[in-house]
């Protein structure tokens, strides 16, 4: 119950934070609340905590070209203002999701990335199936890193000390996307969600992604059934067909609270036909 | 580190530790403690406070990281003496009830109103999601906002109210609630005393374990520690005491030093932990995070025994055992009911239907935690502990005689503002005595207040029966008897009342609302490596009527019947009370049917196999559900209740005084805790004495009061138990008054007529008259009294009843469950109740809001889950025991009736718990006649959406 102690420092240039995140067990805080959920649990035990607060060029949203770059210390309540979303239903459906107008101010689009959790999980869903990137720097470089590429295997984050998450990058939209969830009793609190985006062609499927959230540790792309839902009108049928597929994938759902996988999968099911139907 | 930010306008600096969060900086260091903890983990939102006007969590945001905000908590909101609309319309609209949650609700609407100057109903639930209420419900808060928005678009103006002519039935504003919503009011965590020290409590991560060895020496190097308390340094200390021992059966507890009563655990465990609540060491420290940091240094050596969690399991032979002196794990067996002959009936009837329900095991979970305060002085040897309890004068009676052995009249509890109880509360604990024993050690005050998951281990938990029913009757719906053999799982020890509840309180309810010729109660009262139980609102009569009210719906399908008629026929009739239920009970007053008729009616039961068509064209299977109940309320009779088994007795108390000035001043034996005695009592002096209503204080919550002994507030008691000897005092003042009369004005006494306040000699109106304070002052300067009168005009009233009182009612539950997903959704909730004669209407829809409330989330949601291996409890914060949030919560229709009680002069019976017994059963009822046609028979609570998901596609 108690958090250790550490140092904390808030500068006011990026050069400094480069600095400072470079030592062993420093710990961006992009100010949002799951940072502080986890280090009460223990999750996290930084000894320097370095915020970005001061940083003012990380908190933005605009538009670059054909993309929406999101700075990292932007909230989700500013990210709900801004017009741009209208273009991302999954995104717009997903931040709806989270309810709690705690939760909406206080979350932050870089908070998703570092501290994750079943909050960020309708977001992380949609920015996965909305096919986002990250781009991420340290003092000397930068790099664009697709976000199924940034989780690695047991859900190690690609990302060295020393670099910082600086913004997200979402794509001008190719098709229609979507996001459903359920959540216990309408409190806010996920059983799981789903992210769909598709391309069509001629009535046909062409391009798909589809992200599954809440029951597990981290979202991911659920590939055998973006595949099967490949070249097929979006027909009660050939979607029920497809989402035969889900059992080929292979998923590790999170445990707590203990709901049963049979339920589960359905409910998965459920949740897709209801997002695919919709596009 | 430095700190600089705005605090509702003002400047504030201060040094901080970086780990500080904003909720600590504000209560610690800026000392606004209107801002309150309740789980510490960004769930229940009592700790909102706008950072730059976005309403904020403040303990999931370092206080650091608020450097230079400009903050406003809820003592900012009120501007220049003036309330601000929203606190007004909360005040007004009765929304608050302890008060513990309105200040973070409060903040969090004002964020809602700058943004939607207009909201509706369902606007006002999705934002409060972060925001728990308990026990007050969510209906009046959404009224409040409502109204709130409204005075701020310059709609209405709030009106003030006119003076009442009558006090009885009408609902002034609540009284000591303008503190609550302004953040004044302190509660146990709010507390400080000068050169005060700081407690945390080490509790064991085994439910059953041998301790080997305990070392606590790095922990005591640690900053700040004072002192470091084991098992060693409290050999004097008794352990708890058992004050529930039923003299008809035989009763396994353990032993106690006194000789009088039996005993329960100790303030600290020695060679063995039975649960993970179990205490093993205690740090008291300079500052808490010192005491926290530290107790995570002690070291401790267990060797981890098997557990046992389950009930019916814990009897068998071979089953891991608790205590020598409860073989099987039983602490008491018994019957009530003739069992023998309840079996014949089975026997010989044309349908038997069983059933096994399990009522699952609830935490109490109050927003507020527990905490205490303790000093000792001396030079007086006076001991003074403030807490958050039910029972203060219980409190003292059992800590200075049973546990301590200091003198009673050295021991003085004080009960701070209380944030919920819902019955956790009403219980003596051994943290309480341990930091009394501390602070005295120390010769320094000591406080400690619990943290979340602390709470979750150490306070009672409740409900957790295992009940296999049998009812039988004939096939046209006549139920001709019903037997329960059942287990209930009372946890590692029998803490002081907790055998009472599923003792007489469940057993001699099982029949409900209906004349059922033969019924037995075979109960096993278990032991296990749980944490200990205690009543919980609705206590024992949620289990009875959970399980009367799904026996009988199961019964009625078995004949196909339709359910409601089936109640009928089998209800208590309108010209059968006073009534026998054949188990103990004798019920007051009534119409059950009557009520039964008006909730069939408002939710429209002849229309419903039209909703269930238009339903399911929704692709929603909508059910509806019915839940009649009768409470055993106003405990009670104490030689009744000393029948039980309480070693106590159970009337009510007040000393009223009327003061030369004419001020009236009533010490209740009530302990309120958000149910409104302050003023519902006020109400009864008022209209007694013809005065207006604010002469009147109404004082409770110290021991130190004018009053030797109280009984407290629990089981729905206050009002007509505590409430009836409020009256009666003031009728002996009056009579006292009338006597002094007739003696200066030399008439007979039966010419003396009391009336608006005065002594009028009825022959002589414009002269012989003489107010009550006229009356008062005389009589305290007593310079000319009648013959063996005293001087002083002051009385002590007792009252104790002859029966208890019986509230009545049905509620009607609808679902829809999504066929997809299985979700469930309440869509409508009527509630129709009889609380005989009312006093305030508007405090006892409160308190009935809460009760619904309750019940809903037993129903669907609530659970205490355990490891099975270790014994640890899993549900330790409000993420894993989750627990019913505004927008789960349809608008909540109430309808009352009134039927006085005749076991009270005021004809009044009980609220404060009786209307959560039958909501469970009406939803669950409602889910499984939703689930008919899938031959879903019965799902144990919590019905969750994988539950019926399961139900409907496994079959
Ligand atoms: C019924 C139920 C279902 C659950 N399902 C899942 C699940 O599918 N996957 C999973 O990973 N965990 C699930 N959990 C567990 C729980 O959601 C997480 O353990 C918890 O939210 C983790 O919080 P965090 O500290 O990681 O931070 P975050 O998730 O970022 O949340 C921080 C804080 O905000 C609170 N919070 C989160 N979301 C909301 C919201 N929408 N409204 C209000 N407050 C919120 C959290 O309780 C937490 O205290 C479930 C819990 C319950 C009771
Ligand atoms: S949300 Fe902060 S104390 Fe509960």
């Amino acid at each position: 119950m108690t958090i250790n102690p550490f140092e904390y420092a808030a500068p006011s240039t990026l050069d400094e934070v480069f600095k400072l995140i470079q030592q062993n067990g420093s710990q961006v805080l992009v100010g949002d609340q799951a940072f502080v959920s986890q280090l009460k649990k223990g999750l996290l035990s930084p000894k320097a905590v370095i915020s970005l607060k001061n940083i003012p060029e990380l908190d933005k949203v605009v538009q670059e070209q054909n993309t929406l770059v999101i700075g990292t210390t932007t909230t989700y309540a500013d990210l709900i203002k801004n017009p741009a979303l209208g273009a991302y239903p999954a995104l717009g459906q997903a931040l709806a999701a989270i309810g709690d107008p705690h939760a909406i101010n206080n979350s932050t689009i870089g908070g998703a990335f570092y501290y994750g959790g079943a909050l960020h999980g309708h977001v992380l869903a949609a920015l996965m199936t909305l096919d986002a990137e990250l781009l991420i720097v340290d003092a000397t470089q930068e790099r664009i890193t697709p976000i199924t590429t940034f989780y690695q295997e047991g859900g190690v984050k690609n990302l060295a000390q020393g670099e910082l998450i600086r913004e997200v990058h979402i794509p001008a939209p190719t098709g229609a996307s979507s996001y459903e969830n359920m959540s216990f009793l309408g409190g806010g609190r996920t059983i799981c969600g789903v992210a769909v985006a598709l391309d069509k062609t001629d009535g046909l499927v062409s391009h798909a992604r589809v992200t599954l959230s809440g029951c597990i540790a981290i979202p991911v792309r659920l590939e055998e059934v973006e595949k099967a839902l490949l070249g097929a009108p979006v027909s009660s049928n050939d979607v029920e067909n497809a989402l035969e597929k889900l059992e080929a994938e292979a998923l590790t759902f999170q445990n707590e609270p203990a709901v049963h996988e049979a339920y589960l999968l359905h409910l998965i099911k459920v949740l897709l036909k209801k997002s695919i139907m919709k596009l | 580190m430095d700190l600089k930010v705005k605090i509702n306008g003002k400047e504030y600096a201060s040094d901080v530790e970086p780990r500080a969060l904003l909720v600590d900086f504000l209560r610690d260091s800026a000392h606004l403690t209107g801002t309150k903890v309740g789980c510490n983990s960004g769930n229940c939102g009592v700790c909102t406070v706008l950072v730059n006007g976005k309403a904020t969590k403040s303990c999931q945001l370092l206080a650091i990281e608020a450097e230079g905000s400009d903050i406003t908590t809820i003592e900012g909101l009120a501007q220049n003496g003036e309330l601000h609309p929203l606190q007004k319309a909360f005040w007004e609209n009765h929304a608050v009830q302890n008060g513990f949650s309105t200040p973070g609700t409060i903040m969090s609407a004002v964020e809602l109103l700058s943004q939607n100057p207009a909201p509706s109903d369902a606007d006002i639930k999705q934002w409060l999601q972060g925001n728990l209420s308990r026990e007050t419900g969510y209906q009046q808060v959404v009224e409040s906002i409502k109204a709130a928005a409204a005075e701020l678009r310059g709609e209405t103006s709030t009106n003030e109210q006119a003076p009442p002519t009558s006090y009885i039935g009408q609902s002034p504003k609540t009284r000591k609630t303008k503190e609550l919503i302004t953040g004044d009011a302190q509660f146990i965590a709010d507390m400080s005393l000068p050169n005060m020290l700081h407690a945390a409590i080490l509790q064991s991560p085994h439910g059953h374990a041998n301790i080997l060895s305990i070392d606590t020496s790095e922990a005591e190097a640690m900053p700040g520690v004072v002192r470091i308390f084991t098992w060693k340094d409290t050999q004097q200390v008794m352990p708890m005491p058992v004050i529930w021992i039923p003299p008809f059966t035989e009763s396994h507890f353990l032993p106690h030093p006194s000789g009088i009563v039996p005993g329960s655990h100790s303030v600290f465990a020695k060679d063995r932990v039975r649960f993970v609540g179990d205490q093993l060491a205690a740090v008291v420290a300079e500052t808490r995070q010192q005491a926290y940091d530290a107790l995570d240094k002690i070291k401790v050596e267990y060797e981890a025994l098997p557990v046992i969690l389950d009930a019916e399991e814990a009897v068998k032979d071979g089953a891991p055992q608790l205590h020598e002196t409860a073989p099987n794990n039983i602490m008491i067996h018994t019957v009530f009911g003739d069992k023998d002959a309840t079996q014949t009936a089975i026997d010989e009837s044309e349908v038997v239907v069983e059933q096994r329900i399990y009522n699952q095991r609830l935490m109490h979970n109050t927003l507020e935690v527990r905490g205490v305060l303790a000093q000792h002085d001396p030079a007086t040897n006076q001991h003074t502990i403030w807490t958050n309890t039910q029972i203060p004068y219980p409190h003292r009676l059992l800590i200075s005689l049973y546990v301590l052995g200091i003198p009673y009249n050295k021991l003085r509890v004080i009960v701070p503002y209380i944030g919920e109880s819902n019955g956790c509360k009403g219980n003596l604990y051994p943290d309480t005595p341990l930091v009394l024993w501390m602070a005295r050690e120390l010769g320094r005050p000591v406080k400690w207040v619990d943290t979340r998951a602390g709470f979750s281990r150490n306070t009672a938990q409740s409900r957790d029966q295992i009940q296999h029913i049998k009812i039988a009757g004939t096939k046209d719906g006549k139920i001709s008897a019903l037997s329960c053999k059942a287990y209930s799982n009372v946890g590692a020890y029998p803490v002081i009342n907790a055998p009472g509840q599923p003792l007489a309180l469940i057993g001699r309810s099982i029949t409900g609302a209906y004349a059922i010729p033969h019924a037995s109660y075979e109960i096993n009262v278990v032991y296990t490596n749980k944490v200990p139980t205690a009543p919980m609102r609705g206590s024992g009569r949620a289990e009875a009527i959970f399980l009367i009210e799904r026996a009988i719906e199961r019964f009625a399908r078995e004949i196909g019947k339709d359910s409601a008629e089936v109640r009928r026929i089998n209800m208590v009739k309108s010209d059968q009370f006073p009534f026998e239920n054949g188990l103990g009970w004798t019920y007051d007053s009534g119409n059950y049917e009557q009520n039964l008729d008006i909730a069939l009616e408002k939710a429209g039961y002849a229309n419903l196999s039209q909703m269930k068509a238009d339903a399911l064209q929704r692709n929603k299977l909508l059910g509806l559900g019915i839940g009649s109940y009768v409470a055993v309320a106003g405990v009670g009779n104490s030689a009744k209740m000393g029948g039980e088994g309480l070693m106590s007795g159970t009337w009510g108390s007040a000393y009223i005084h009327i003061a030369p000035s004419g001020e009236v001043a009533i010490t209740t034996g009530a302990q309120p805790h958000g149910q409104g005695q302050d003023t519902t009592f006020a109400q009864i002096a008022a209209q007694e004495l013809q005065i207006p209503m604010d002469y009147v204080t109404i004082q409770h919550s110290d021991t130190d009061l004018p009053l030797y002994y109280g009984q407290a507030s629990y089981g729905s008691r206050s009002l007509s138990v505590e409430g009836v000897t409020v009256q009666k005092a003031c009728q002996m003042v009056i009579q006292k008054a009338r006597e002094y009369a007739a003696y200066l004005f030399k008439m007979p006494l039966d010419l003396i007529e009391y009336k608006e306040g005065k002594v009028i000699g009825i022959p002589a109106p414009e002269q012989a008259v003489m107010t009550l304070q006229q009356v008062a002052l005389m009589l305290w300067f007593g310079w000319d009294l009648p013959e063996g009168m005293s001087p002083g005009l002051e009385a002590t009233a007792y009252f104790d009843p002859k029966n208890f009182n019986f509230p009545f009612g049905t509620h009607i539950a609808i679902v829809e469950v999504d066929k997809d997903t299985c979700a469930v959704e309440l869509v409508n909730y009527i509630a129709v109740d009889d609380f005989g004669v009312v006093i305030n209407p508007e405090v006892v829809r409160s308190q009935t809001h809460g009760n619904i409330l309750l019940g809903i989330s037993q129903a669907l949601s609530e659970e205490a889950r355990y490891s099975p291996e270790t014994g640890q409890v899993l549900t330790d914060d409000f993420d894993t025991y989750s627990i019913a949030r505004s927008s789960w919560i349809p608008h909540l229709e109430l309808h009352r009736t009134v039927t006085p009680s005749p076991s009270n002069p005021l004809g009044v019976k009980g609220v404060g718990d009786v209307s959560n017994p039958p909501v469970a059963p009406a939803v669950v009822n409602a889910i499984c006649d939703a689930l008919a046609d899938y031959g879903v028979k019965h799902i144990d609570m919590p019905v969750t959406p994988e539950k019926i998901w399961q139900a409907i596609y496994s079959t």
